[in-house]
């Protein structure tokens, strides 16, 4: 039955270190702002402890498990294995920089407590997605992460975010119900799901091959639309019309990373890569991330809107990371999963530059933002940074990505994918590099559109230091790659258990 | 004390210069970081010095390797001395810049890159630097701001982009075979069963810096666009960043059979491509820039005679590296020489100089370029067409001479405007930098002149004076190529076709606009509750199936 033990409580006191913050604030009266703040920071800061510990606990061979009967023969399990503290690790982080952007952001906005809630809720679902033992508990916590985020894209309540909250509905919830087909049936066939390195497949009898590759295209699907793989990907550029924060936290923390991360458990630890790819499940996956790359790349290339062209490139490149776990072979999975990292922190410093645009001068199209980095030189220089790293130039953590993926390439023996990375580099450019350029070289207009002063730096403290840490963050996981606590080497780590097996 | 902080010394050849970039943007720090300018290359010059050492970094990039070979080392000197030499004239030059200090943090930045290739010994950790270095010195092309500005800006960026997006293609390549040493990348490419595409990849990749023909475009605008001294290192030290990458990473040596040609043919199709669109220029800076053109040809032909096989690539390469260095130290002294010719008090003293430095690139007697052109006679000698090849160099030395000439004739006639403060200052420099044309073919000249190498060395000079000559008093052309050549007319076809495609669509979004309208139908038909519907229909569909096999 139920069986808890001190490694067993760690995982568990992660997901409920938001959980309980996140139903405290829900009673909290709307003007108790400090208290709200208080409780915020703190169970960010307990929830990035535990981590911390867990992490070297994991990566020094502990294991952290608990077990829960549902049904008679149907567990629900919490288990921290290494797949699992990668997402967590970036979540936990993230989440804790995401919350001090957002209390500075909608500060004497209404419905706070109502947010910050639901924000709460999010992080919850997500710790819950990341540290899934079984495909039940991965499907449980990925439908909770649907229906917590849905207030949050509607927060404003305008007709905009109405409809954008709708679409959102609309999509993830269908793609939960194909999901659950997939979940359904999988189990039907196995009898139980629970995530094992090297996948548990192989007990089956060929009969069930067919069934199984049908399966796989379901689950895929499901976890598609969160992914946002084209066609599925039409609610993200809608959601963008969500406040800043919430976009950082669809783009980088919570709800595309779900989908990706969802797609990486299914090929690694139900199906097994080896067996996957025998069964010929992966070009094609390989192939709808490469459509998605460019796809999104393009219609990056055709918005004026600074967010939604970020959005677009969310989509291409997430696909990123599907296109790693297509190519078979301990290089590519190490460049798809290193990218799960790399992309949440590379966008989520441009979401928060973007927003620090929109808050301080009232900026939202690209062809706004001339000479902006004299205005607000540490935010352009964040922004430089993130967009540097989206077209994967070194030092950049987005060159480690797209080395790795381009070495993956050849031993998948796939050598096309080499191409469409470099012509994924000059789409990239070309949408990010004129925003770059027009920000330190073009002159700016007399006066931006709605000036707020915000204190002695450039803009709030609370909106710049967030950005500009992931700044940070996005070089270093670059330059310092080679380093024994990097996403790098954490995702190598990962791929030496998977393909040992 | 060179054992113990050699390595030290390797280290912090690149990392100090990115140090002041860093302090360039920071307000506190900036006017000391321009003041110091010259001193950030000091490890250089530390690092150039002793014997080799290795630094190894493991935690950085992928595990970085930096050292000294020979060819790092000729590299890395003339590196250092271009940098410094610039970075002072850059301080006198631009004092009454207002935003001096942003062209010192690019400036920096581009330092640190072009210093640290010099030494790194792995793959990440070149591309990386190089990378650096490319997109900082776009910061130089564009300082000035001006129309002028943007457009060189526009076509540098567009061109470099592409050639690290070739660059990336090809070392993934090249890495794919498991080789992360710089050192044992000419045998992967050499033995990799994608040989001839990484080699064109590299053509392309770094044929960006070294203005290959059809890639040289952005070169005649930015050099224009670009302040004096940023225009001097761009075509001293920065055009021969790209030799670099051809050295460390093309298998010459090898005997490649076809690509030996192609870079003979390349080149010299540049070297008259360059004289010859040169000649028809006004403007001073891109007069040299086609100059420039015009000896990477001749170098490239240097590299195609590396290619021809093991025993002749070691004299191609020693020509290739005595050639990059003697136009390094002339073509900057020709952009700083320039630059004071136009404010200077005393032309007359600046004009000679210049023709000194004229007389350097044209290859006259006892200079680096008598030099390098006879190294280079030699490593073409054992080449299929040699007699082809020797007469093509001697017809390219009468070319050299000639757009020297007209060189010389635009600064003489360019207008003047005397008097400004920091001209004094701005002296001392480009003395040095003339300094290092002249000491560089003293040193290099003397085991070297004999009575046969003095003819071959005088006469182009003299035929291309005598030309210069000839035509200053007859031929009179209203023939002109805008700078950019090729690029202009490409422009226009860009231009008229997105017209054309797009009729009344708003200027200001035109990329991508037409299709853009179509996909968003197609999307916002995906988004609708039918098609949801459909799709919970065809689950249905799917549960049943699943129920029937069950």
């Amino acid at each position: 039955m139920t069986s808890v033990t001190a490694n067993a409580a760690m995982p568990l006191l992660v997901i409920a270190s938001s959980l309980i913050a996140g139903l405290a604030i829900f009673f909290l009266p709307e003007e108790r702002v400090r208290w709200r703040s208080a409780l915020n920071i703190t169970a960010a800061l307990i929830k990035l402890a535990l981590v911390a510990a867990m992490l070297w606990g994991v990566a020094n061979g502990r294991e952290y498990e608990a077990r829960f009967a549902l049904l008679p023969g149907i567990d629900l399990m919490i288990r921290a294995d290494a797949m699992a503290m990668l997402f967590v690790a970036l979540s936990a982080l993230l989440w804790l920089l995401t919350t001090i952007y957002a209390i500075g952001y909608l500060e004497g906005s209404p419905h706070r407590s109502r947010f910050f809630g639901f924000f709460s809720l999010c992080v919850t679902s997500t710790m819950g997605i990341a540290l899934a033992g079984n495909l039940l508990t991965f499907f449980l916590f990925y439908e909770m992460l649907t229906l917590s985020t849905y207030p949050l894209v509607a927060h404003r309540g305008t007709a905009k975010a109405l409809r954008a909250a709708n679409v959102y509905l609309t999509y993830t919830l269908a793609g939960g119900a194909v999901l659950l087909v997939g979940v359904v049936w999988l189990y039907s066939l196995l009898g139980n799901v629970d995530f094992t390195q090297g996948g548990m497949m192989r007990a089956l009898s060929r009969d069930a091959h067919p069934q199984l590759a049908l399966i796989f295209v379901l689950l895929i699907a499901g976890l598609g639309v969160k992914a946002a793989l084209v066609p599925l990907h039409g609610w993200l550029p809608v959601a963008m019309a969500a406040p800043a924060p919430v976009s950082a936290l669809l783009h980088a923390v919570a709800v595309v990373k779900a989908g990706a991360f969802g797609i990486v458990r299914i090929v690694y630890d139900v199906y097994g890569v080896g067996f996957a790819a025998s069964m010929g499940l992966l070009w094609p996956l390989a192939l709808v991330a490469a459509i998605t790359m460019i796809y999104g790349s393009l219609r990056a290339l055709m918005q004026d809107d600074l967010k939604r062209r970020l959005a677009f490139s969310t989509v291409s490149q997430v696909a990123y990371i599907v296109l790693g776990v297509g190519l078979f072979g301990p290089l590519g999975s190490v460049g798809g999963l290193v990218h799960l990292v790399h992309q949440g922190i590379m966008k989520i410093t441009l979401f928060f530059c973007a927003g620090n645009y929109a808050e301080t001068l009232g900026l939202h199209k690209v062809g706004e933002l001339n000479g902006i980095g004299r205005r607000m030189p540490l935010t352009t220089a964040a922004f430089t940074a993130a967009a540097f790293g989206m077209i994967g130039a070194p030092p950049t953590a987005g060159f480690i990505t797209k080395w790795y993926l381009g070495l993956g390439a050849t031993e998948a023996e796939m050598p096309w994918v080499i191409a469409l990375l470099a012509l994924s580099s000059v789409l990239n450019a070309a949408y990010f590099l004129p925003i770059v350029y027009a920000a330190w070289f073009k002159s700016p207009s007399d006066r931006w559109p709605q000036e707020a002063r915000h204190g002695r730096f450039e803009t709030d403290g609370r909106l710049l230091w967030p950005a500009a840490a992931t700044g940070v963050l996005t070089i270093a996981a670059g330059l310092l790659a080679g380093t024994a606590m990097s996403p790098l080497n954490w995702a190598k780590f990962i791929m030496q258990l998977e393909y040992l097996q | 004390m060179s054992e113990r902080f050699a390595p030290l010394a390797l280290a912090l050849t690149p990392l100090i210069p990115a140090v002041f970039a860093m302090l360039s943007a920071w307000r506190p720090t900036r006017a000391g970081c321009v003041r110091l300018a010259p001193l950030a290359f000091f490890p250089a010059f530390a690092a150039v010095l002793p014997q080799s050492s290795d630094v190894w970094l493991g935690g950085m990039l992928l595990g970085t390797h930096l050292s000294l070979d020979p060819t790092g080392r000729m590299f890395l000197l003339l590196s250092a001395v271009t940098w410094t030499i610039a970075a002072m004239f850059a301080r006198a030059w631009l004092a009454d810049d207002p935003s001096h200090a942003r062209f010192f943090g690019f400036f920096f930045g581009a330092a640190a890159g072009n210093l640290g290739i010099c030494i790194a010994h792995d793959v990440v950790s070149f591309y990386s630097l190089f990378a650096l270095m490319t997109f900082s010195a776009w910061g130089l092309v564009l300082h000035r701001r001006t129309a002028q500005a943007y457009r060189a800006g526009r076509i540098y960026i567009a061109l470099a982009v592409l050639g690290e997006a070739a660059l990336l293609a090809a070392l993934l390549l090249i890495a794919a075979s498991g080789v992360t040493e710089l050192a044992d990348v000419p045998a992967a490419v050499a033995n990799s069963s994608a040989r001839d595409v990484i080699v064109m990849l590299l053509l392309i990749g770094f044929g960006v810096k070294t203005g290959v023909i059809g890639l040289h475009v952005s070169l005649p605008l930015a050099y224009g666009a670009t302040p004096a001294p940023g225009a001097a290192i761009l075509a001293s030290a920065m055009i021969k960043a790209g030799l670099m990458g051809w050295l460390r990473f093309l298998p010459l040596g090898q005997d490649l059979p076809g690509w030996d040609k192609w870079f003979v043919m390349l080149g010299a199709a540049a070297a008259f491509h360059g004289v010859v669109v040169g000649l028809l220029q006004r403007e001073p800076k891109v007069i040299l820039a086609y100059s420039s053109v015009s000896q990477m040809g001749l170098i490239m032909i240097g590299v195609g005679a590396a290619f021809a096989g093991p025993g002749a690539h070691e004299l191609a390469l020693s020509a290739v590296a005595v050639y990059a260095v003697h136009h390094a130290f002339a073509k900057e002294s020709l952009f700083l020489g320039e630059a004071l010719s136009r404010v200077a008090r005393s032309r007359h003293w600046v004009l000679a100089g210049l023709a000194l430095s004229a007389a350097a690139l044209a290859g006259a007697p006892f200079t680096s370029g008598a030099l390098a052109k006879h190294m280079l006679k030699d490593a073409v000698a054992p080449m299929p067409w040699a007699d082809v090849l020797s007469n093509v160099l001697a017809a390219a030395a009468v070319g050299t001479t000639l757009i020297m000439c007209r060189f010389l004739w635009c600064v003489w006639r360019a207008p003047h405007v005397t008097s400004r403060g920091a001209t004094g200052q701005a002296v001392v420099p480009w003395g040095l930098s003339l300094g290092a044309v002249l000491a560089t073919g003293f040193i290099l000249q003397w085991p070297a002149v004999s009575l046969t190498s003095l003819i071959d060395a005088t006469w182009p000079v003299l035929l291309g004076v005598a030309l210069a000559i000839g035509a200053a008093q007859r031929v009179r052309t209203s023939l002109q190529i805008p700078p950019g050549d090729i690029l202009v007319p490409l422009e226009r076809v860009l231009i008229a076709a997105r017209k054309l495609s797009m009729p009344r669509m708003q200027r200001a979004n035109l990329f991508l606009t037409w299709p853009a309208g179509s996909v968003e139908r197609i999307e916002r038909t995906l988004r609708s509750w039918n098609v949801v519907g459909l799709l919970l229909f065809l689950l249905l569909g799917l549960l049943l199936l699943m129920l029937a096999v069950q």
